[in-house]
């Protein structure tokens, strides 16, 4: 049930994005990230983003991790 | 994009695997670790990762899916208002298929009644303004979807809407994991660490853990849902117990931060109030569950509807559910897995919900 997918916000109407993944686009309620922009990646869970995806922290984790991997 | 696909880079958990493999040869003894999340328990499934684990890697499912720890009575009084009033009943999926006591909502529904499936919390609100009967919608869910909902029952406020109403089954999910802990120490089963929700963290913050540290000394790691999240979360764990270092980690910074969507958790305060609420499996949590505040009484149907108080009958005495829901047993040693019980002809709730452990085990691991 708490199943969310990750897209990216293209448009922005008022309470409601337009988002797109791998082409299939869908709206979601943007209510609950008051300062949501076109290009941010979010997590939506039932019609709804719940946060937003720091694609920089995501780029971190993956760069941490494989300097980890070199040095095994 | 692609850095999110990274995340599911085979060659990435393989590395991974070899390397906790070689930090699992420093356990003193085998360690279990749960994951309280049914995402995460599918996911784990599904990408085999429980096979992938050295055989001192126990990993053991808890009480993450909200269908699952939906008691009976709930359905019953779902079923209730179906057959006493003319309502529409609007329901998330995983809701339809669950046995009541004696029916479930999809047999009232080819009974005639009228139940609506819908993926999101906002389709209620539509339905209720297309239509002049009263609508209930079946409100369940954690911290996660709670939001959401608080959102829509704002808006039916704001819009004056007078015929959508709300059966309140959602729980708040912290209070049930200090039962879950005490259940363990109870039993006396082997319980080391916690994979901890991603995406309900992603509301609540990394903060409201800290205590399963400081009071029972037991170590978590919030965890991302892709298979390199999984084993890099497994890999914290294992570190901080080998290191005897145990604390509260986040492996979902890009999702989670310290203090979790504070405009979310502020909706749910203002709608939601804490109350005891019963877990399938758990039993009764004190202020697990969740009451309208004052401003939105109007919208719980129990102050719509005179329900009576509705005792379940006792539910399929050989099913086990309740110790499936609490990872003391695993879902093969239930005498109904896959015998009698299967996806088509569910006799639990963790076989009916597409997150339930037995769901998962049935698909992905017999």
């Amino acid at each position: 049930m708490c199943v969310a997918i990750p897209m990216k916000v293209v448009e922005i109407n008022g309470n409601v994005a337009v988002c797109e993944y791998e082409n299939i686009k869908r709206t979601a309620r943007i209510d609950l990230i008051p300062d949501i922009q076109v290009g941010d990646y979010i997590i939506i869970h039932t019609g709804f983003a719940i946060q937003k995806i720091d694609i920089k922290d995501a780029e971190e984790t993956l760069k941490l991790f494989k300097e980890l991997q070199t040095t095994l | 994009m692609d850095v999110l696909q990274d995340f599911k880079n085979n060659q990435i958990v393989q590395k991974e695997i070899e390397y906790i493999n070689a930090l699992s040869e420093k356990l003193k003894k085998t360690v279990s670790f749960m994951e309280v999340c049914g995402t995460h328990t599918m996911q784990i499934s599904k990408f085999g990762i429980r096979k992938l684990m050295p055989k001192n890697i126990k990993l053991i499912s808890g009480p993450g899916c909200p269908v699952c720890v939906t008691p009976q009575e709930y359905i019953d009084k779902a079923i209730y208002i179906l057959r006493n009033y003319d309502v529409i009943i609007v329901t998330f999926g995983d809701l339809y298929r669950v046995p009541g006591s004696e029916s479930s909502l999809e047999k009232e529904k080819a009974n005639g009644k009228d139940v609506r499936i819908v993926y999101s919390v906002e389709e209620a609100l539509s339905v209720a303004g297309n239509s002049k009967k009263p609508v209930v919608f079946l409100s369940i869910g954690f911290e996660t979807t709670m939001p959401a909902i608080a959102c829509i029952v704002k808006e039916a406020k704001q819009k004056n809407v007078k015929n959508l109403f709300f059966l309140l089954g959602n729980k708040f999910f912290i209070p049930a994991m200090e039962k879950l802990i005490l259940l363990h120490k109870k039993e006396k089963t082997n319980l080391d660490g916690f994979i901890l929700p991603g995406h309900l963290s992603s509301i609540i913050g990394q903060k409201p853990y800290l205590w399963i540290k400081q009071k029972y000394n037991l170590a978590g790691v919030i965890t991302g849902f892709e298979p390199v999240d999984i084993v890099l979360g497994i890999k914290i764990l294992l570190e901080m117990l080998v290191n005897n270092n145990i604390d509260i980690k986040n492996e979902y910074t890009r999702v989670v931060t310290f203090e979790g969507n504070i405009y979310a958790q502020k909706i749910i305060s203002e709608v939601f109030k804490p109350e005891d609420a019963v877990w399938r499996g758990i039993g009764l949590v004190e202020n697990s569950g969740t009451k309208f505040k004052k401003e939105y009484e109007e919208f719980d149907v129990e102050k719509f509807f005179n329900i009576p108080k509705i005792v379940s009958k006792k539910e399929t005495s050989k099913c086990r559910c309740a110790e499936v829901l609490i990872g003391k047993i695993e879902p093969y040693e239930c005498p109904l897995f896959e015998k009698v019980c299967t996806p088509q002809n569910p006799m639990g709730a963790c076989m009916v919900s597409s997150e339930g452990s037995c769901a998962a085990y049935y698909k992905y691991e017999r």
